[in-house]
């Protein structure tokens, strides 16, 4: 089992939320490893298993040639990676297995990219928390901003949160 | 490399709502969970200590919310690819994510999902489409369906600054 300590927030349940509290916000340094490492894990990166040959030499999120020559004049973040922020903000901050555990819904804008150098802060807080079909849920609205006052993303994400059936 | 103009691109005109392909198979492998932490630097141990996450409820460890992009691509090369088109060389950006998760998916599963062309439209300029995924697993539970909409065409001066 692993160790925690006494203070996690996730060791919280359902009935220890509140709406309007405020969700733990996460601090991401954008460098261009950061931006680079997420390709491996969507698989753009690998010329005998990607899905889009066309990327090799031509991702915006790591090629800089190709970057600079298309929309954005420079390696940006890819969205996908920006969604992982504002979902891990939630699993960072909620009763152990919410939002990972089924029955839960995501509705995402990307607004602006990330950019190497960017300094990204995710915040936000639960506006409603409900139990509907004997499943406990809790609404939350996240935002994600670079650089501290442009939007890079804006969400409302329902969460499933679990019920523990024992103590860790 | 790849000959990137064997092709015709597969530009708005061209996309055709219901554009799609057969249903495909993806083994939800530990390895990717290991890659995502990895990656992402979200190291949550739900994913990792099977204990926690049976006291959750769940049947063994899960995988993060992102592993849906992972295995349940929108294959929307693939689905040009069938119809005789390339995927255009230039950035089509993410601009809208809707997914819903309808049943937890543990490593080992069996994602089967099928991805089309649900939507186009036009705003502000920009031309967008919109792909839809719908999967289930190997007990032909739905676990994911979402709606992905990625700018197609219409990149304007002011992104290079954005």
């Amino acid at each position: 089992m692993t160790q925690k300590t006494s203070t996690d927030l996730r060791d919280r349940t359902f009935d220890d939320l509140v709406e309007g509290e405020s969700l733990t916000a996460l601090h991401i340094s954008v460098t261009p490893d950061h931006i680079n490492s997420f390709q491996d894990f969507l698989g753009h990166t690998d010329p005998k298993h990607s899905e889009n040959p066309w990327l090799m030499g031509n991702n915006l999120h790591i090629d800089e040639d190709f970057s600079k020559k298309n929309m954005y004049g420079g390696i940006v973040g890819d969205g996908n990676q920006t969604a992982q922020y504002l979902c891990q903000i939630l699993t960072d901050s909620l009763p152990w297995g919410s939002l990972v555990s089924g029955y839960s819904k995501l509705d995402i804008k990307f607004t602006n990219p990330t950019r190497p150098g960017d300094e990204v802060v995710v915040t936000g807080n639960i506006t409603q928390k409900y139990t509907e079909s004997d499943r406990d849920y809790v609404v939350c609205d996240v935002i994600a901003k670079k650089n501290r006052d442009t939007v890079i993303a804006v969400g409302n994400i329902r969460a499933y949160v679990p019920r523990r059936t024992s103590a860790s | 490399m790849n000959d990137l103009t064997a092709k015709p691109p597969y530009e708005w005109d061209v996309a055709t709502v219901g554009d799609t392909l057969p249903p495909r198979d993806t083994t939800v492998g530990y390895d990717l969970v290991q890659l995502y932490m990895d990656t992402s630097g979200d190291r949550n141990p739900v994913f990792t200590d099977a204990a926690l996450a049976r006291s959750c409820g769940l049947p063994g460890t899960t995988v993060p919310a992102s592993m849906a992009m992972r295995v349940a691509s929108t294959r929307r090369t693939t689905i040009m690819d069938a119809k005789g088109y390339s995927h255009p060389v230039r950035p089509t950006p993410f601009a809208k994510w809707e997914c819903e998760f309808f049943a937890p998916i543990t490593p080992g599963d069996v994602i089967t999902a099928n991805s089309q062309l649900d939507h186009k439209y036009e705003k502000n300029g920009r031309k967008y489409l919109v792909w839809k995924v719908t999967a289930r697993n190997q007990r032909g539970e739905p676990v994911i369906e979402y709606r992905s909409t990625n700018a197609w065409e219409g990149s304007k001066p002011g992104d290079r600054s954005r």
